[in-house]
């Protein structure tokens, strides 16, 4: 726009706005907020069938209950002989660590490739962008005969211990763009007043990274949290089941599933992550705004 | 990785503490999955078996159950099971496979014992016939179902049947019985006569949207044709398998099936949502035990019946898909395994604690011992098995590897036929020349 066509309509414009504006508002807010009910509607379709008796979950299919029981939580939440609460503390604890591990070594992987000079390091990124192209699938059965072999299955360690070896090569990629953008100004003023290259990350580096470090912490605790396959690969005592893992439990492909108390602890399973989300909201805007990652 | 300004720069204290902690929660976490993992079995008699069967967790109540019976019995045997829902199930058993980690005793599907039993994975379990697993009850037939190649890998402990489920007061309302439906024909007949599209009641749910086709299967049968070859490959009559989507095209095209998209959004539902259940669909073609859960879930009034035939059917088309058991090639207790899988084939006492849930009793001793307990839909259920498996019955080839493949397939063009994508000829005929490709001769 040149000025001399912009100009004309910003003296018409305090004229014009309060008619014009309230229709376009009130529009785009109904497009808006059409496209959010749709987005939503089966998780509130899931919480109304998680308060219905089993028979009327697909029989009555209106979002207000008919007839409104509690009982899928009770029943559920003992389904397995084992309180619920066992498997969310069992999937927290595997999140929790996961968060840790991911955060400490992707960052330190990062910073090797982003500030530091090595051999190969240019080939040693490509190699490890690549790691991010290749499909889980590929790499399922050898890790299995792997930590089969040396007697980890059936343990947490499968699914934590990678996790302090900075193999999620996403986080790696999204840490480095970001250390790219902290002035190299600051590393070279720490290093003039004593820091190695720890310091400079220690000191320098990581109180500036925070918001790429909460995306990659609530990435990885969501993604954790969610986890199936390597669970239902790793764990077979009862008693380490993930949440996911147990969910499954309420499932007979075969035969009748238990669809109401799946429900209902599937609504218990997604809380934590809903309220990951809600408090963390600002911090994964901010980090994904940041790093470059659009 | 040195900083060329300051070759050894010394470690803060406060760095290395964060390290050490974080080693530290790693290594002990008081929590038990970091304990030490696997479970080797013992020599001197005492054994620890795994066992994984497929299903949810009200299967595992009673599987377990079972389990515990079996220890008693066995002094020195403790056994571990797991479950997961069939998807998942073969998902985990084909890595473990892989990595030669299966479980020691595993319950095996008749699509896939093919391949496990070739592929090395599944003990052999012909040395252990008669001496430790007794077949006198399953019969030839029985063993014929797990046999692969020269080797007997897996043993059926339960078969299912095919069936007509039918709602008696929505066909009765049109004026027909169940028990009249014998042919393909009368079925059609008796569809068109229930079904009344202006009420939303369907005449019969749709059967070649399912994910399964032992019903194709039967048709195909009694045909005089199969499936597929004992080598592998198709045998199928590619104008039989057209013959049956065209009669489901026509009921389609009346109105007298729900339409493709209702119907696929139905089987999604499961058994809760099924139109039978609901009360909008007058009958449907099932798995024979899909009786006893069709009757829990709803109040009226239900008729159990055969396959309709051909009009000149073959009389010994009759088959019962198997469920199977299996023991791992892996194991290292393979006599217990062996024991285990007797148990649960001919033993009274289980078969008194898991009932008919994965199926009719492979056993026809087991089968009479447990009917004057059963009551209602499950006697019906027993029954209708018993009575068919009376009926002459030729061999039932083994699914050969990429059976699965051609089920998916025969899934796929049937909601292409149905949605309007391909006519039946287009669709049967790359049905046909895409299983060249992946059925194929050992």
């Amino acid at each position: 726009m040149t000025s001399t066509a912009t100009q004309p309509a910003a003296v018409h414009a305090p004229a014009l706005r309060p008619q014009r504006r309230p229709w376009r508002r009130i529009v785009l807010h109904g497009i808006v907020l059409l496209g959010g009910i749709a987005m939503v509607y089966p998780l509130l379709w899931m919480v109304a069938s998680a308060f219905k008796p089993e028979s009327d979950i697909f029989s009555d299919p209106g979002l207000l209950p008919a007839t409104f029981t509690t009982e899928n939580f009770t029943q559920g939440w003992d389904a397995l002989g084992i309180p619920f609460s066992t498997f969310f503390l069992n999937s927290f604890v595997i999140a929790a660590i996961s968060v840790l591990g991911n955060l400490l070594s992707c960052s330190l992987a990062a910073y090797a490739f982003a500030r530091l000079d090595f051999r190969f390091k240019k080939t040693l990124f490509a190699a490890m962008l690549a790691t991010l192209m290749l499909p889980f699938h590929v790499t399922l059965v050898p890790q299995y005969i792997l930590f089969q072999s040396i007697d980890w299955t059936n343990t947490y360690f499968p699914l934590v211990v990678p996790k302090f070896l900075a193999v999620d090569a996403f986080f790696i990629f999204l840490m480095v763009q970001f250390m790219r953008g902290l002035p190299r100004t600051l590393d070279d003023a720490a290093t003039v007043d004593g820091c190695g290259p720890f310091g400079v990350f220690w000191r320098i580096i990581l109180p500036l990274m925070r918001p790429a470090l909460a995306v990659a912490a609530i990435f990885t605790f969501i993604w954790t949290w969610n986890d199936f396959l390597g669970p239902l690969l790793y764990i077979s005592d009862r008693e380490l089941y993930t949440a996911p893992i147990a969910l499954n439990a309420f499932l007979d492909s075969t035969g009748a599933s238990s669809w109401g108390p799946m429900f209902a602890m599937s609504i218990l399973s997604i809380l934590p992550l809903f309220l990951v989300f809600l408090f963390a909201q600002k911090h994964l805007i901010n980090g994904i705004a940041t790093t470059g990652l659009k | 990785m040195l900083n060329p300004l300051n070759p050894n720069p010394p470690l803060s204290r406060r760095s290395f503490l964060g390290t050490a902690a974080a080693g530290a929660l790693l290594t002990t976490a008081g929590c038990a999955g970091f304990g030490g993992g696997g479970s080797g079995s013992e020599s001197d008699g005492d054994a620890s078996l795994t066992v994984t069967w497929w299903g949810d967790a009200s299967r595992t109540e009673l599987y377990d159950a079972a389990l515990a019976l079996f220890e008693a019995d066995h002094e020195g045997v403790t056994t571990r099971s797991e479950f997961a829902d069939l998807g998942p199930y073969l998902e985990r058993m084909a890595t473990a496979a892989a990595a030669g980690n299966l479980a020691d005793v595993l319950w095996m599907r008749d699509t896939h014992v093919g391949r496990y039993g070739a592929g090395g994975s599944l003990l052999d379990l012909s040395e252990y016939l008669d001496d430790v697993i007794d077949v006198s009850a399953i019969g030839d037939a029985g063993i014929a179902s797990g046999t692969v190649g020269d080797g007997v890998f897996a043993l059926p402990t339960h078969y299912v049947g095919q069936a007509l489920i039918t709602a008696e007061d929505v066909l009765g309302a049109a004026g027909v019985s169940g028990g009249d439906i014998a042919t393909w024909d009368d079925l059609a007949a008796a569809a068109r006569e229930a079904a009344d599209p202006s009420a939303g009641v369907f005449g019969i749910n749709d059967p070649t949207l399912d994910d399964t086709h032992r019903h194709l299967e039967a048709w195909i049968r009694q045909a005089g044709g199969e499936l597929f070859t004992p080598e592998g490959t198709l045998a199928a009559d590619p104008a039989a398998i057209e013959e049956w989507f065209v009669f489901w095209k026509t009921l389609r095209d009346e109105g007298v099936l729900p339409p493709a998209d209702s119907q696929s959004e139905a089987n999604g539902a499961g058994w809760s949502g099924d139109f039978l259940v609901l009360g909008t669909s007058a009958m449907r073609l099932s798995s024979t035990n899909h009786f006893t859960i069709v009757s829990g879930l709803t109040e009226a009034p239900l008729g159990l019946f055969s396959t309709p035939a051909l009009a000149d059917a073959t009389d010994d088309w009759w088959f019962f898909p198997p469920i199977l058991i299996s023991a791992a090639a892996n194991t290292d207790s393979p006599e217990v395994a062996a024991a285990l899988i007797d148990f649960f084939i001919n033993d009274a006492a289980a078969a008194d604690v898991t009932r008919l849930n994965q199926g009719a009793p492979s056993s026809s001793e087991i089968r009479d011992g447990l009917t004057p307990d059963l009551e209602g839909a499950e006697t019906a259920f027993i029954e209708q098995i018993s009575r068919e498996m009376e009926q002459p019955a030729r061999p039932f080839p083994i699914r050969p590897e990429g059976s699965e493949q051609f089920n998916g397939a025969l899934t796929r063009i049937g909601e292409e036929i149905a949605y309007g994508g391909a006519t039946v000829s287009e669709a049967v005929a790359r049905l046909v020349s895409d299983a060249a490709g992946y059925l194929t001769a050992e």
